[in-house]
């Protein structure tokens, strides 16, 4: 098969390891304002803690979402591409709920988390299409 | 589109897992197209009729609404 863009096997469980911890440090980040005091870089009017939290996010979920699977062969490639398509209309579908129940300041709550559901809607719809392939 | 893939198959004695090694894919592959659940790509089904030693549409063959 051609080139596939995509990690290697054992990125995954590099995923995983780092999801949760920065999940974690995500959350505490945005709800109670926690901030890493090392993170305070002199000469810059913020704390990197925020930063640091978003883009381990992203990248722990880019090595779950984007890492081969054992047989990654072109259904697979299917099931991919058909997962990530699901999880785009289901995010915004989200959105649209979210922007009629969700008002005022509130709303930049709806945006913070948007940063990350297109990718963890569509690890979900695919991790779950896998597991009921496997099940058959 | 239909399939016959099975009755190929079972010509040459080859299993589920015995094919898709042949050809590179996995078993739920294999088992999907059988099903009538994944339609392969052109290059998947050029190496099954290599497998088969007969033509394309002998074992596929689309149906209505294809």
């Amino acid at each position: 098969m051609k080139s596939t863009y995509l990690f290697a096997q054992s990125a995954k469980k590099w995923g995983w390891f780092l999801f949760i911890p920065f999940l974690i440090l995500g959350f505490f980040c945005w709800h109670t304002e926690f901030n890493f005091s090392f993170l305070e870089i002199d000469g810059l009017a913020q704390n990197l803690t925020d930063e640091l939290a978003v883009t381990g996010l992203i990248l722990s979920l880019f090595l779950i979402g984007f890492s081969k699977v054992k047989d990654e062969d072109e259904m697979i490639h299917s099931i991919r591409t058909r997962s990530m398509q699901i999880g785009i209309y289901i995010n915004y579908a989200l959105i649209i709920l979210a922007t009629f129940s969700v008002y005022g300041f509130e709303y930049i709550n709806v945006m913070a988390y948007n940063l990350f559901t297109p990718l963890l809607v569509y690890v979900l719809v695919f991790h779950f299409k896998l597991w009921r392939l496997k099940r058959e | 589109m239909r399939n016959t893939l099975k009755v190929e198959r079972a010509k040459l004695d080859l299993t589920q897992e015995a094919l898709a090694k042949k050809i590179g894919v996995s078993r739920q592959t294999i088992n999907s197209i059988e099903k009538g659940k994944y339609v392969p790509s052109t290059v998947l089904a050029l190496k099954m009729s290599e497998v088969f030693n007969v033509p394309v549409n002998s074992f596929f063959e689309l149906t209505d609404g294809d």
